[in-house]
């Protein structure tokens, strides 16, 4: 197979990529504005490779080029390469989704052998290993005899075609679950001070203001030793723009306070919720709205005959309880032979 | 003099130069807009030149000062009096024995604000502040007024509430900058400025409120930059 290597940030969209977009059920993540702007606000660089069969796709990846010299405290240079490292496997912007696509009849294999060693080829000797993040057991299980095989953690899942109704939702949870949930929908119905705004491939959003909400989960999360590097304002508008993206604004009537904001990324089967964001409750947030956001997101799911929606990583009590269901995750790392 | 024309000429736009490539690489409002968007002067992104060749009127800035901080953090909050203690020594005779009225350098040793000036000032006195300010102050008293750029006449110096106090005017009559820690740059929107000293928050080709018209040449009998109208 012949590989084609970008770097989105300064290579333009391949005429077919709209088209292998499509074929490979890749979301608003992978549109290539949203790339670029992704990779120019990070710390690594980020490539994007397509494997071919002749002239047919048959792979994307994913990655970013990780290694020394480490950059803590500075984006990658338009031309600075490490020397030494790995190549880390990765969704575009979000850890919590595989990094790569293949068709129905390539291997992982093709990861593990083919792949690995067009980025041997493309980033030098010093291109020592593989990582691939969100590989289920079986996947690892396909790699080949020289491996390390880490679990990490899971990721949750609504099971949405099990669900013909919202109704129907609704009784698969607890007792206490679901009295919980109508006295949230109630609290929402009555709040008259709470606009919810519900935007699709939205180019007037406020992205600063949302950027500053990020702020306040980024400055719970962020590390001491690496910061956290804050989502670039031109990333967000790029990715509120397409069309395939819904954003939810939960906004203070009176004063026009921004109080919460999701994105949920659109696919015709398995919608993926991606950002949640809310301001602590000594600043106006509100708990309950966490809730009642991934409530409507299961409601628009069926009733657009999804078949799952894709929760991510973390907050696991909230999600099982409103019927969520876990998947295993590993992290599979191979040596990339040297020649 | 050819040391100063040496200086002026490479060291300064030199250490612009760096600031702009540390600011690219650091400073997440920089990266974005260049990245994006692009500059001029230098490019930093070939083939993309932007809008005004990359300068940014202050009001772009409304909101995005953390985004100023570069990822190994910082301050997020502008000096407005940034530059003072340099500047206004050089535009007025400033003696560790004068009484400054109004705003004063943070260490100068002799100051009161406005409301509690004496009635009959003794020794050497000097009044800082704002054309409102100065109004209350007695006709006697010697003045330096804080000026926004787009406002200024003769004398003065100049003021932005992000940018500090970017110089003054001098007995020569021209209006100095605050040189070699701030920079300026003719732009398509005006002057643009760059504190080259303020690693945080990053304040790279900045156009003051207000606008900025004006070209840079260097003072004949300083030999270090001034603006012209
Ligand atoms: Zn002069």
């Amino acid at each position: 197979m012949k590989a084609e290597i970008f770097d989105p940030r300064t290579d333009p969209e391949p005429e077919y990529w709209a088209t292998l977009r499509a074929t490979a059920g890749l979301r608003a993540d992978w549109a290539w504005e949203v790339l670029a702007a992704q990779a120019w606000g990070a710390r690594s660089a980020q490539l994007i490779t397509v494997l071919f069969d002749g002239t047919t796709p048959k792979a994307v990846v994913n990655a970013a080029w990780l290694g020394a010299p480490l950059h803590r405290f500075s984006f990658t240079g338009a031309t600075s390469r490490p020397w030494v490292g790995a190549v880390h496997v990765r969704g575009p912007g979000s850890g919590a989704v595989p990094g790569w696509w293949l068709a129905d009849d390539v291997p992982i294999t093709a990861l593990t052998e083919t792949y690995a060693r067009a980025m041997r080829r493309e980033l030098g000797p010093g291109c020592l290993a593989l990582v691939l993040r969100q590989v289920t057991a079986d996947q690892a299980a396909q790699a080949g005899r020289l491996k390390v095989v880490r679990p990490t953690e899971r990721i949750w899942t609504f099971p949405v075609h099990e669900w013909s109704d919202p109704e129907a939702w609704l009784m698969k949870l607890s007792r206490s679950r679901r009295s919980n949930l109508r006295g949230i929908f109630r609290r929402v119905r009555e709040n008259d001070g709470l606009e919810i705004r519900i935007e699709t491939g939205t180019t007037t959003l406020d992205e600063v203001r949302v950027i500053e909400a990020m702020r306040w989960n980024d400055d719970k999360y962020g590390g001491k030793l690496i910061p956290r590097v804050r989502v670039l304002s031109g990333y967000l508008r790029a990715l509120v723009a397409q069309p395939d993206v819904h954003s939810t604004s939960y906004i203070d009537r009176a004063t026009g306070d921004l109080i919460a904001f999701g994105t949920a990324l659109d696919h015709p089967t398995v919608p993926i919720v991606r950002s949640w964001t809310q301001r602590p409750a000594s600043e106006g947030g509100a708990k309950y709205l966490y809730f009642y956001h991934l409530s409507k997101q299961v409601e628009w799911a069926i009733a657009n005959g999804k078949r799952f929606v894709e929760l991510g990583k973390g907050k696991s009590e909230e999600k099982k309880s409103l019927g969520a269901f876990p998947s295993d995750q590993a992290a599979l790392a191979v040596p990339i032979r040297p020649w | 003099m050819a040391h100063c024309r040496i200086v002026w000429t490479f060291g300064w736009r030199a250490l612009y130069r760096q600031v702009v490539r540390s600011s690219f690489a650091t400073v997440p409002f920089y990266r974005e807009r260049w990245a994006l968007r692009g500059r001029t002067d230098p490019v930093v992104v070939a083939g993309r030149t932007g809008e005004h060749g990359g300068a940014i009127p202050a009001a772009a800035l409304a909101g995005r000062l953390p985004d100023l901080v570069p990822l190994a953090g910082g301050s997020a909050t502008p000096d407005p009096l940034r530059g003072l203690e340099i500047v206004l020594p050089q535009c007025a005779r400033v003696a560790p024995d004068t009484l400054i009225i109004g705003v004063a350098p943070e260490h100068h040793p002799l100051s009161v604000p406005f409301e509690s000036t004496p009635d009959e000032p003794r020794g050497h006195v000097l009044a800082v502040g704002t054309r409102a300010q100065l109004a209350g102050v007695g006709p006697a008293v010697p003045r330096v007024e804080l000026v926004p750029f787009a406002e200024r006449g003769t004398s003065g110096l100049l003021v932005d509430e992000l940018l500090g106090v970017l110089g003054g005017a001098r007995d020569c009559g021209h209006w100095h900058l605050d040189w070699p820690r701030v920079y300026a740059r003719e732009t398509p929107l005006g002057l643009a400025f760059t504190l080259l000293r303020q690693r945080s928050p990053r304040l790279v080709d900045i156009v003051p409120a207000g606008g900025a018209d004006g070209r840079i040449i260097r003072c004949p009998q300083h030999r270090t930059p001034v603006v012209v109208a």
